[in-house]
C-alpha cells in the first residue's frame, strides 16, 4: 500500500487543480510589470482562482478519502474517517497561505528600469523582471501543490490503511458479541527492507480486540542501522536538552495518528495489517522470523489459557534453562564445575 | 484506561530468566492481566523485562519482580 492508484490520482488532482490557477496568476503579474503584490492580490479575479483551487482540490481531496475508506468496507461513521476529512479540509482552507506565498515570491523580484547609458538598447529591463516575477509566483504556487499533493496522498493511504483495519476490528467485535474469544495481532511485512524497525517491533505483537498497540512500541532505542546524528541547532538543543554537538542516541517512535492505535497504520505509507485469532492460540505462521522474535511477548490470559501439560512442559523448559545458565556463569567465574 | 509499560533491567542473565519464570507462574495462579517479554532497548536486549498492562495488574507484576535480587526497575521514559 506504499501508493495506490487512488493516492496517485488525489495527488495529480490537487497538482492539476493548482498549477491552473498558478498560471493564471503568472501571467497577470507578467502583464502588469509596474503592479504590486498588494495590487495583484486586491484583483477579485486573482482571489477567486485561488479560492476555486483550493475547493476543486479539497472537493476532489475528500472524495477520494471517502472513496478510499469504503472501498475498505469500513463502517462508513468512524472517527478516524472524521479526522482526516478534517485534516483535507484545513489543508486545502487556507487562502491566505497562498496569498503569503504570492506576496512574498512577487517581493523576490524588485522592479528594475531602463537606465540610459547604462542598459543596452533594446532591452526592456522592467518586462524582463516581471517575467522573473512571474516564474517565481508560479514557482512558489507549484511547490506547494508538491507538497499539498503530498499531504493528500497520505491522508488517502491512511484511509485506505486504517479503514481495513477499522474493518477488520468492526468485524471481529460483532463476532465476539456472539460469544467468539477472539484477539487482534498486528502484521509487517518483515520480509520487506524498507518494513520500518517500528513496524517490525510491532509484527506478532496479539492483544485483546479492544486494547492498544501502543505500549508494545516500547520506549526510545538506538538505532545502529542509521549513521550517527548530532544536536545541531538551538531547536534541537531545545527539543533533546542537550547542548550542539551531542550525539543523539535515542529514537523515539512515531507518534501515532491522532494518539490512538487500535491498529495499523502505524505511520503514513505503512504497510501493515491487522489479523484477528482465537484467544488462546497463540501460533504465529511458520516461516516469519520476527514474528517468532515478537512471540517473546506473553499475555497473563495467554498462559492461563494453556492447557495444563503445555504449561508444565514450559515450566519445566524454563527452570532447565535457569540451572543450565547458572552452570555457565559458574564456569566463566573461574569455577570449575 | 490505557495501558503502561514498565522495564526491569537484569544485571546478570539469571535474574531474566527467573524474572520470566516467576512471571510465568504468577500468571497462570493469578488473575493478572499484563503482557510480558524481553526488554528491547538499545544494546540491552533480552537483559530484562517489558511488562504492559493496566496500573493494578503492573503493581502486581512489580510485587513479583521486587523479590528478585539482581533485578532493577529501568528508569521510565
Amino acid at each position: 500500500m506504499a501508493d495506490t492508484a487512488l493516492g496517485r490520482q488525489i495527488a495529480d488532482s490537487v497538482r492539476q487543480a493548482v498549477a491552473e490557477a498558478a498560471a493564471y496568476v503568472a501571467l497577470v503579474t507578467q502583464t502588469n510589470p509596474r503592479g504590486s503584490a498588494d495590487a495583484l492580490l486586491k484583483r477579485p479575479d486573482i482571489s477567486a482562482v485561488l479560492q476555486q483551487a483550493l475547493d476543486a482540490a479539497r472537493g476532489a481531496a475528500e472524495e477520494t478519502v471517502q472513496q478510499a475508506w469504503q472501498g475498505a468496507g469500513a463502517p462508513g461513521e468512524h472517527e478516524t474517517l472524521g479526522h482526516l476529512l478534517t485534516d483535507v479540509s484545513r489543508l486545502f482552507g487556507d487562502i491566505a497561505h497562498l496569498r503569503g506565498l504570492v506576496r512574498h515570491a512577487h517581493a523576490s523580484v524588485p522592479q528594475r528600469q531602463f537606465v540610459r547609458g547604462v542598459t543596452p538598447p533594446g532591452e526592456n529591463p522592467s518586462q524582463r523582471a516581471a517575467e522573473e516575477r512571474a516564474e517565481a509566483v508560479r514557482r512558489a504556487l507549484a511547490g506547494w501543490a508538491r507538497s499539498a499533493a503530498l499531504r493528500a496522498r497520505m491522508a488517502v493511504q491512511t484511509a485506505e490503511g486504517a479503514a481495513s483495519a477499522a474493518a477488520v476490528l468492526a468485524d471481529a467485535l460483532a463476532r465476539e458479541e456472539r460469544g467468539e474469544k477472539l484477539r487482534k495481532r498486528w502484521r509487517a511485512h518483515v520480509s520487506s527492507p524498507s518494513c520500518c524497525f517500528w513496524c517490525r517491533r510491532l509484527n506478532g505483537v496479539t492483544i485483546g480486540l479492544r486494547e492498544s498497540f501502543e505500549p508494545y512500541l516500547g520506549g526510545p532505542v538506538a538505532m545502529l542501522q542509521v549513521g550517527p546524528r548530532y544536536v545541531r541547532t538551538p531547536a534541537g538543543e531545545r527539543r533533546f536538552g542537550m547542548p550542539a554537538g551531542t550525539r543523539i542516541i535515542y529514537t523515539h517512535p512515531p507518534r501515532p495518528y491522532r494518539g490512538k492505535l487500535q491498529g495499523p497504520l502505524l505511520h503514513p505509507f505503512c504497510r501493515c495489517w491487522l489479523e484477528v485469532v482465537r484467544a488462546g492460540g497463540a501460533e504465529i505462521p511458520a516461516g516469519d522470523e520476527r514474528a517468532a522474535q515478537s512471540a517473546g511477548f506473553l499475555s497473563a490470559a495467554d498462559v492461563r489459557a494453556m492447557p495444563e501439560d503445555v504449561y508444565q512442559a514450559d515450566v519445566a523448559f524454563l527452570n532447565a534453562a535457569l540451572d543450565e545458565l547458572d552452570q555457565v556463569l559458574k564456569r566463566l567465574a573461574g569455577g570449575s564445575d | 484506561m490505557t495501558d503502561k509499560t514498565r522495564r526491569w533491567f537484569a544485571d546478570s542473565t539469571i535474574p531474566y530468566a527467573l524474572a520470566a519464570l516467576r512471571l510465568f507462574e504468577h500468571s497462570r495462579a493469578s488473575k493478572a492481566d499484563y503482557v510480558f517479554g524481553p526488554l528491547e532497548v538499545s544494546a540491552m536486549a533480552d537483559d530484562g523485562l517489558t511488562v504492559s498492562g493496566s496500573e493494578a495488574a503492573l503493581a502486581q507484576a512489580a510485587e513479583v519482580l521486587s523479590a528478585i535480587p539482581g533485578l532493577v526497575e529501568y528508569a521510565p521514559d
